[in-house]
């Protein structure tokens, strides 16, 4: 679990219609206090690239000087590269599934009025407020009780359920910003039903996909509890990266890894972000 | 023109949950006409467009388009196209791939595709401009575009969903002729439906008017301006003084009745009246009066009064006149020919009125 | 059937039903396990089906559970009180101080969409007897020993999760003051109010689903957090859900571990409920 849906990112432009007026004498105790909240968001973030340069196993001041060794030292572990692939696969097919499921809902949510509604809208989110460990616990008892051993297909389907409202949710907005009579249109001058989807509702809420296939991924990917109760001996990469934890001498390889995927998660976000706001554009 | 058949309601239904949104419509449209269907919002007339394309389905009745009944009929394979009230422009393909949305469906080869857009973009003097993104339109090249790509289709009937509402209203204005202009060229049938009765007068052969989910009166727009068939009606087209008459007898055609501050006067029976009753309701234009500081020569009733206000409206000049045993103020408009206002507020005037100019309304409504 | 599916109603229920039964069944179906484990007991690898309270008694008695049981919600609420007091003034800063509104959202999100786990492993290393914080002030001169109130207590504990949680918080509140109509601030202006009344009188009380909001988002999810309290929590930091892995995990009993859940969910549910109810009467006390 990481981030909150991004949804009022794409209001606060449109919405800014009084300005404050500037006051130059002032003060700007906000603008300091919020500059020092950065410093404090960024500091952790920050800090596991820095030291993952450093050439020494502890992580404090002063630094020693620059290597690049623990970045290549990453190339030779086979049990990291097996969790990896493990966490791509994973996150790769829960991004999928959790994006199909949250198309249909949020259509259904944005387009249809009908009983139980709000009943259903209510429950995908659910997974949003849920504390992690007894979903972890929960399930694991009820796969076990199915018959069902810990595997990636447990860990997928324990995945599926948290990316769910994060799917939904930015679907949701992809259809909220979707005219309907475009739809309407499209069935006037002739076109079926599948084939308005097709070229009509799918090409405009395309941007809407992606950035929900990319932020799904990503919170799988970077999902460490429900993984480490429902993989068994299939590690995806944070339960790596926690049996790498417990050992100082892994701790430099450990950051190295770290600001990776974080260099990675960054990346993938802002491209998501860049095709959630061009679905906002261009409806 | 020809006079055949078009579209052919009768005893047509709709209801949401328990409210009924249209109830019993029936309504005969020709080839060639331009229809407007005329009410304030929420009336049923979009319901009623909706039903015509497909777009919902009616729970009685029956609706024939060239002949063939709709029922179960989806809008895709209707012989209608519809220019929405949004305009539902594709964001994401260029002019000419909205315009030639419908067309790839008939698989028509490219060739014919391309002279067809060119075409209908060329009707509405969009011409060469295809390759245009939808989202850099304005808004009245939107409204044409939705116009070109419905049209491009060659439909029997053209639907259009309050198609100048999201205009201006210089751009609204200009609209209303060139869409009558291009409806005569093409003698395609266009069914419109809006809230705006001077558009509807301004564009229509004829004019269905409707109250409440009911077709109260279909006409063409001066008829339904000289002889609305009822109170609502009167009210919602034009401005209109009431006036209470006593009926003291009826000869020729011609009733005689005692109007209330103008005195006795002949009025001419209004056919489409509905509601008879003993007690007659009369109705006077605002600019068939005639006001005047001394008593005018010529009129066949006349009433004696104080101006109450007095406004300057630019094309003309609105007074308010009240008279002792009048409920209300009597509203007059003249036409603007010396930029004067002659009367002010407080003015004794004469008011004066020509038998012609009296409308039967038939009885009040409660 | 064929024509339900053809109406509005019948449309919606059958594209929204495969997202809602999912999540539906994936909480149902576990509960009820969960609550059937619950009843059970079990020794060594032997599940008895038997039913039994005795796990709700030992719950219930285990001075252990009730300790942690309590220490996880005045964590997990002094976790919320502090991320939301240092989030508002973000959210009222972004809202209301700055034109640049989208760049200050983006720049408060990016840092969260890297691993959680990573992030609290971070702080560990910050807080840490030979770590980033006490290296960086000795060398700075000003400590001479380092600091060891730093880590391995409930204030590691309530500061990493202050940071995880944070764009919970902004977000949030940062929506609900975009939403107050600019022009209701300046009538209570007009009407004679200081910025300081305008803003307990007008502001705060318009902000209080965004504070609702926030608070259940961060509060219910800490309660049962398990990595933050491992790593950096140290015997005096661990909370419920530590408890819960160790059932599931080292001591091999699921039925005490199912009870531990439900009991946690429980009391987060009624503390929450509760939270709701009062915050809503507070708000609607400020007139």
């Amino acid at each position: 679990m990481s981030t909150p849906v991004s949804e009022p990112l794409n209001k606060p432009l449109s919405t800014a219609a009084s300005k404050p007026r500037r006051r130059p004498l002032r003060f700007p105790w906000l603008l300091v206090y919020a500059i020092g909240y950065l410093i404090f968001l960024y500091l952790p973030v920050l800090l596991l690239p820095l030291f993952s340069f450093n050439d020494g196993t502890i992580v404090a001041f002063p630094m020693k000087g620059f290597t690049l060794k623990w970045y290549a030292q990453l190339g030779e572990q086979d049990t990291l590269l097996q969790a990896m692939v493990n966490s791509l696969i994973v996150g790769a097919v829960t991004a999928l599934v959790a994006t199909s499921l949250g198309l249909f809902a949020a259509r259904a949510y944005v387009r249809y009025r009908f009983k139980g509604r709000e009943l259903s809208e209510g429950l995908v989110m659910l997974p949003l407020v849920i504390p992690g460990i007894i979903v972890a616990s929960s399930m694991l008892v009820l796969f076990i009780s199915l018959g069902l051993k810990p595997s990636l297909t447990t860990v997928i389907l324990g995945h599926v359920f948290v990316a769910l409202p994060f799917a939904v949710s930015i679907m949701k907005s992809a259809f909220d910003d979707f005219d309907q009579s475009l739809e309407e249109a499209a069935f006037d001058l002739g076109e079926s039903v599948i084939g308005t989807f097709r070229r009509v509702t799918l090409p405009i809420v395309a941007p809407g996909i992606v950035a929900s296939l990319l932020v799904t991924f990503t919170v799988s990917f970077d999902e460490f509890v429900l993984a480490f109760f429902l993989s068994g001996n299939q590690p995806t990469l944070p339960v790596y990266i926690w049996s790498q934890i417990r050992f100082p001498a892994k701790l430099p390889n450990t950051l190295a890894l770290g600001s990776l995927l974080l260099l990675a998660s960054v990346l993938l976000l802002l491209t998501a972000e860049y095709f959630r706001r061009r679905s906002a554009k261009s409806a | 023109m020809t006079t055949q058949n078009i579209i052919e309601i009768s005893g047509v239904e709709k209801r949401f949950g328990t409210f009924t949104a249209v109830r019993d419509l029936n309504l005969t449209l020709k080839e060639g006409e331009f229809f407007s269907l005329l009410g304030p919002s929420g009336c049923g007339k979009t319901t009623a467009l909706r039903m015509i394309a497909g777009f919902q389905d009616h729970d009685a009745g029956t609706i024939r388009i060239g002949g063939q009944d709709m029922e179960h009929i989806p809008a895709n394979k209707r012989p209608t196209n519809m220019v929405f009230q949004s305009y539902a422009i594709f964001p994401h393909l260029n002019v000419g791939d909205n315009v030639a949305f419908g067309l790839r469906k008939l698989k028509l080869g490219k060739a014919e595709t391309e002279e067809r857009v060119a075409e209908a973009l060329e009707m509405v003097e969009l011409g060469g401009l295809q390759s245009r993104k939808a989202t850099e339109l304005s808004g009245g090249q939107r409204q044409r575009v939705a116009l070109a790509r419905a049209l491009v289709m060659r439909p029997k009937v053209l639907l259009l969903d309050e198609p100048l509402s999201a205009l201006d209203k210089n751009l609204r204005e200009a609209m209303q002729f060139e869409m009558r202009r291009l409806q005569q060229k093409l003698g395609i049938t266009f069914v419109m439906v809006t809230h705006d009765q001077y558009e509807a007068m301004t564009m229509s052969d004829r004019i269905g008017v409707m109250f409440k989910g009911q077709l109260k009166q279909v006409d063409k727009p001066e008829v339904l301006y000289a002889r609305p068939c009822s109170q609502e009606v009167a009210a919602f087209i034009g401005g209109m003084n009431f006036l209470d008459a006593a009926v003291t007898g009826e000869m020729n055609g011609k009733l005689h009745a005692d109007v209330r501050g103008f005195g006795p006067l002949s009025i001419d029976v209004n056919p489409n009246v509905a509601r008879r009753g003993p007690q007659l309701l009369a109705g006077i234009r605002p600019e068939q009066l005639e006001i005047s500081a001394q008593k005018p020569d010529g009129y066949d009733g006349y009433l004696q009064g104080t101006v109450t206000n007095a406004a300057f409206y630019g094309e003309n000049v609105h007074y308010h006149v009240t008279a002792d045993g009048l409920p209300q103020p009597i509203a007059v408009s003249v036409p603007n020919y010396f930029h004067t206002v002659d009367h002010k507020q407080g003015d004794p005037v004469w008011l004066g009125v020509q038998n012609a100019s009296v409308i039967d309304l038939g009885a009040r409504e409660a | 059937m064929a024509g339900f599916l053809r109406t509005e109603a019948g449309k919606g229920l059958a594209l929204s039903a495969p997202a809602s039964l999912y999540v539906g069944l994936l909480v149902a179906a576990p509960l009820g396990i969960l609550v059937a484990y619950s009843f059970w007991t079990q020794t060594y690898v032997e599940i008895d089906k038997t039913l039994t309270w005795a796990n709700y008694l030992e719950a219930a008695t285990d001075p252990l559970v009730r300790h942690l049981m309590l220490r996880s919600i005045l964590i997990a609420g002094a976790v919320t009180a502090a991320t939301v007091a240092l989030a508002y003034p973000i959210a009222y800063f972004i809202a209301f101080r700055t034109h640049k509104k989208t760049l200050w959202l983006l720049l408060i999100t990016i840092p969260f969409w890297s691993s959680y786990l990573l992030r609290v492993f971070s702080w560990k290393l910050i807080l840490g007897f030979n770590g980033v914080m006490n290296s960086a002030l000795i060398s700075m001169g000003l400590i001479t020993e380092p600091l060891t109130f730093l880590l391995y207590n409930e204030f590691a504990v309530v500061l990493t999760l202050a940071h995880a949680w944070a764009p919970f918080a902004i977000l949030p509140i940062y929506v609900s003051l975009q939403k107050i109509d600019r022009s209701l601030l300046e009538a209570a202006t007009d009407l004679g109010l200081t910025k300081l009344e305008r803003f307990i009188r007008v502001t705060l009380p318009l902000t209080v689903p965004g504070i609702i909001a926030a608070s259940l988002i961060i509060f219910i999810p800490t309660v049962g957090d398990y990595v933050t309290p491992s790593l950096v929590g140290g015997s005096q930091g661990k909370m419920v859900a530590n408890l819960i892995q160790v059932q599931f995990g080292p001591a091999n009993n699921w039925p005490l571990g199912a009870t531990l859940s439900l009991v946690a969910m429980a009391s987060v549910g009624f503390v929450a409920i509760l939270f709701v109810v009062l915050a809503t009467a507070l708000g609607r006390r400020i007139r």
